[in-house]
């Protein structure tokens, strides 16, 4: 199999979209508790209890990222 | 304020310095040598780091159970604005809608970042002779930096434990 060489700003841009996202909810997280509003948490689970499928199909992709990335099989 | 409370803050404010420690290191000092392998993760590598994926999902739900559990109730709700003047619920209101307009459009970018990294994701993946899916990337990560790797997972999953698992008072 070839494939073509690695881009080494491809992997600072996978690490940095990552980060910064989690980063992003993490401070707005900090600023609702800080500002004693309801968390984050709070907020997502009152939006899945009027949503369930959504919840669950955005649950469902996010598992599949995690196997497709770390519990893959190699190709025969 | 409460001991749950300070102690909520306090995960939150040590995440939240660790992560940008980590986007300053993948800024500054992330380093990949060439040629760096795409094989798919296996053996104890692959078992430990989906264990810690699994393992920060449910510790981030029993922390949030924790602290919600010794919770003081909220002073402030967004969705119940105080005192009953007639100046007071216009601007009650009208902060209500601007919160979940900003909600609404936070939620709308990221739901189109997703579907535009999935697409990536696809279209690599359907001929990987053009481009790397970012399969690759993060295995290329995880061969580079396994333990780095294992405390990302670990905190984004600890993250959503939180979030997504969110314990019902």
């Amino acid at each position: 199999m070839t494939v073509p060489p690695l881009n080494p700003l491809g992997i600072e841009l996978t690490a940095l979209v990552t980060l910064v996202l989690v980063a992003g909810a993490v401070a707005l997280d900090l600023y609702l508790e800080l500002t004693n509003r309801v968390p984050l948490g709070g907020r997502i689970s009152r939006w899945a209890r009027r949503y369930p499928l959504f919840m669950a199909g955005l649950a469902l992709v996010f598992g599949m990222m995690v196997g497709h990335f770390f519990f893959s099989l190699p190709v025969p | 304020m409460s001991s749950a409370r300070q102690a909520r803050i306090g995960v939150l404010g040590s995440s939240l310095v660790v992560m940008l420690g980590l986007i300053g290191w993948a800024i500054f000092r992330l380093q990949v040598h060439q040629p760096c392998s795409y094989d798919p993760i296996d053996g104890f590598t692959s078992f430990a780091l989906v264990s810690v994926s699994i393992g920060g999902f449910v510790g981030g739900h029993l922390l949030a159970g924790w602290l919600e559990a010794t919770a003081a109730p909220r002073d402030r709700d967004d969705r119940s604005p105080r005192g009953t003047g007639i100046r007071t619920r216009f601007d009650g209101a009208a902060a209500s809608r601007t919160a979940k307009l900003v909600v609404q459009a936070a939620l709308v970018l990221f739901l189109a970042l997703s579907v535009w990294l999935l697409a990536y994701e696809a279209v690599a993946l359907a001929d990987i002779h053009a481009n790397w899916p970012i399969t690759f990337y993060v295995r290329c990560f995880t061969h580079a930096n396994a333990w780095a790797a294992g405390i990302g997972a670990l905190a984004i999953c600890t993250l959503l434990g939180q979030w997504v698992w969110y314990p019902a008072r």
